[in-house]
């Protein structure tokens, strides 16, 4: 098997006719087609022309933003792609869109004035169709390299959300927290069977080969870390497919000794944000990936999606500083074989721009370390 | 015979608008004075709703505060304002403060952050944080923490007392979940007690620490020989049945109204509870509060929550 095999995360900003056409973003999205090699470009660029009838054509748009997207990644030459979510808004409003017994309460704060729109449980969550199907088969039909779909787990689902129904089941409990925590603990397990476990069937049944499930709140409770376990066991139990989790900014520490007990075949995480732009093989420079100790010693088995792209800045990762990474990881776990290089986290954030540098110099960094082991 | 209040215990949510109208400002598509004249209208209709209830302290809602440490962290020399950092176990973030000197007040801290026009002569409710949880979520660098623990307490002190003689304070309430999210050694809760003293004094206001997002009994006892006229306690993570167990000699703040999750508390259920600690303690005063601020809250659901509480003070009066 190819040591170092490449792959992103998930999301990339919107292709840039996803915004209001203007006629510098049709230039733009002229460069980028051409760039790509994107098929059906002229038609594309006809529909743009004339603004009001591209608005009327948005299913066409977002086909053509998931092309665009595809092959994105596929020109930057990685492995493993997908189509940065251009057809998705974000991880937590779209798929609860799809469960019954379920209400968009009004936004809350995150952080200053960011805010997302948050909603309650009401009853037992139930889901009204398989959410990310479309998507996936469009994706499956035109990638010309293996794919991987990001779906958000039954525990960021529940921890984003209040619960107006299963904390009524244990009001009467003496112990507040103990009636909070078996709440929880029912409503994510209900997630995890009623929500994930069919969209997962669903996606499999269409033919996935990889599954990501993202989970970036399972940290902020570092008590409930055994619980997203169960939930996602839960979701793809008996599921013949790969099975990535995808956890980022958070004291990954937390996560051991738990995750040993999940059904997992990799864990994507960020490394590259807390780590040195400097050249180098040393501790110091590399401090991003201490937290590969870890994972040699609780779960040698996994392999380990290693966040060697920072999505927060504009720096270019030259590949050898990639290369550098790649071989620090691959000699703090001990074992080359179970090192995959990555993205800390979804390229949103990023122009496509510095997007695509970024990952043409992930893919030119892994081809060193590569060689290394030759 | 015991008297029960409503009482809000810190930031309310901002309304859609007010959200936009702080976009437009970060956007610098309008300047401070049309964002400032938002946020006077907004906090009137904050004060308004707790006027009409009848709520004995009144917040202005603390709109203008991205968190709690923020106006501090700003303001206090000696202390800068870092990155991202979870408040607690929750899905929101502080900014973290970043200790670069000695800390001390040379300018006004907090004048430009409260709008306190319509609100009666001392019945203004100033909210901070304790000292203990300021300087503990600090990045304190090579300064030694109890230096800068009462640097930020004296500092503290100088600007409540200012506030006092400028706006006629009515309830000084210093939020301490530093105290009780994670059980603390004995001499770190006599340095948070003797930091809320020093904090405090001199202040004639009504003077109250609020516990929340941890049991009670993780800051007991030290905490309960703190100069304080109020204790507030997060009733959705302090079990009743053994705060029971503590002859506290002064008010309580009950916060059973979960400030976290969106279910609207039935009003018998919180009043047998409160008579079930009636029953062990007969404290002068009862205020019936949230569990915590309420900006964990959409906006709709917590100006409810601000009616509930009242309707729980109702329910318990007629009982009484």
């Amino acid at each position: 098997m190819k040591l170092f095999p490449t792959q992103e995360v998930g999301s990339l900003s919107k292709a840039p006719f996803l915004k209001k056409i203007t006629r510098e973003r049709i230039e733009e999205t002229k460069r980028w087609g051409e760039l790509l090699g994107v098929e059906g470009l002229d038609e594309l660029l006809n529909l743009l022309r004339d603004p009001s009838k591209a608005y009327r054509n948005m299913d066409k748009l977002y086909d053509y933003a998931s092309l665009f997207a595809i092959r994105f990644f596929e020109k930057a030459g990685l492995d493993v792609v997908w189509d940065g979510e251009q057809r998705r808004i974000e991880m937590y409003e779209y798929p609860l869109s799809y469960v019954e017994n379920f209400k968009f309460l009004g936004v809350v704060k995150v952080w200053d004035n960011e805010f997302y729109r948050k909603g309650a449980f009401t009853g037992e969550p139930k889901l009204k169709k398989p959410y990310h199907l479309d998507e996936f088969i469009f994706v499956k039909e035109h990638a010309r390299r293996e794919v991987k779909i990001p779906i958000t787990g039954a525990y960021t689902l529940a921890d984003w959300s209040f619960d107006e129904h299963y904390i009524k089941r244990y009001l009467d409990l003496d112990d507040p927290i103990e009636a909070r925590r078996r709440a929880k603990e029912d409503l994510v397990m209900d997630l995890a069977k009623n929500i994930l476990r069919p969209n997962i069937l669903a996606l499999v049944e269409a033919g996935a080969k990889r599954i990501q499930i993202d989970e970036p709140a399972v940290t902020s409770k570092p008590d409930e870390v055994p619980l997203m376990v169960e939930a996602l066991n839960e979701s793809v139990k008996g599921i013949d497919a790969k099975i990535t989790l995808h956890v980022c900014y958070s004291d990954y520490r937390m996560l051991f000794p738990h995750i040993a007990e999940a059904r997992l075949d990799q864990v994507s995480i960020e490394c590259a944000n807390r780590d040195t732009i400097e050249l180098g093989l040393d501790d110091g420079r590399r401090r991003g990936y201490h937290i590969l100790d870890y994972f040699k010693e609780y779960t040698p088995w996994l392999e380990v999606a290693v966040g060697v792209i920072d999505v927060h800045t504009n720096f270019i990762e030259p590949p050898e500083l990639v290369r550098d990474r790649l071989i620090y990881a691959a000699r703090r776990l001990g074992d080359e074989s179970k090192i995959v290089a990555c993205n800390d986290c979804g390229l949103r954030t990023r122009s496509w721009d510095v997007a695509f540098e970024k990952e043409v110099n992930l893919v030119k960094g892994a081809e060193l370390a590569r060689e290394l082991f030759k | 015979m015991t008297s029960f209040h409503p009482l809000l215990v810190g930031i309310h949510p901002r309304s859609e608008r007010l959200i936009k109208t702080f976009r437009a400002y970060s956007r610098k598509k309008i300047g401070f004075d049309e964002l400032s004249k938002v946020l006077e209208r907004e906090s009137r209709e904050i004060i308004e709703l707790q006027l009409d209830l009848n709520y004995r302290y009144v917040i202005d809602g603390m709109l203008r505060w991205h968190d709690l440490l923020r106006p501090l962290a700003e303001k206090l020399d000696g202390v800068e304002v870092d990155g991202l950092s979870r408040w607690f176990d929750n899905n929101l973030f502080y900014k973290k403060p970043v200790i670069v000197g000695e800390v001390k007040r040379t300018n006004k801290i907090l004048k430009e952050y409260v709008y306190p026009s319509e609100i009666p002569n001392r019945r203004f409710k100033l909210v901070l944080p304790d000292p203990f949880t300021f300087t503990s979520l600090s990045e304190l660098g090579k300064r030694r923490f109890d230096d800068v623990l009462f640097e930020v307490s004296e500092a503290m002190n100088e600007e409540i007392r200012e506030m006092e003689v400028e706006i006629g304070l009515g309830q000084v309430q210093l939020s301490a979940p530093s105290l009780v999210w994670r059980k603390l050694d004995e001499d770190s809760l006599e340095l948070a007690k003797d930091a809320v003293d020093e904090c405090l004094k001199g202040v004639s206001a009504e003077k109250m620490i609020h516990l929340p997002f941890g049991d009670a009994l993780n800051s007991f006892p030290q905490i309960l020989d703190a100069r304080v006229d109020m204790i507030g306690f997060d009733m959705t993570s302090t079990k009743l049945k053994e705060l029971r167990e503590y002859r506290i000699d002064r008010g309580v703040g009950l916060g059973f109204v979960d400030g976290r999750n969106s279910l609207i508390e039935d009003v018998e259920f919180v009043r047998r509870k409160v008579e079930d600690y009636l029953e062990a303690n007969e404290p002068e005063t009862i205020y019936i509060t949230p569990s915590c601020d309420l900006e964990y809250l959409p906006r709709s659901v917590a100006d409810e929550k601000v009616r509930l509480l009242k309707k729980i003070v109702d329910e318990l009066e007629e009982v009484e």
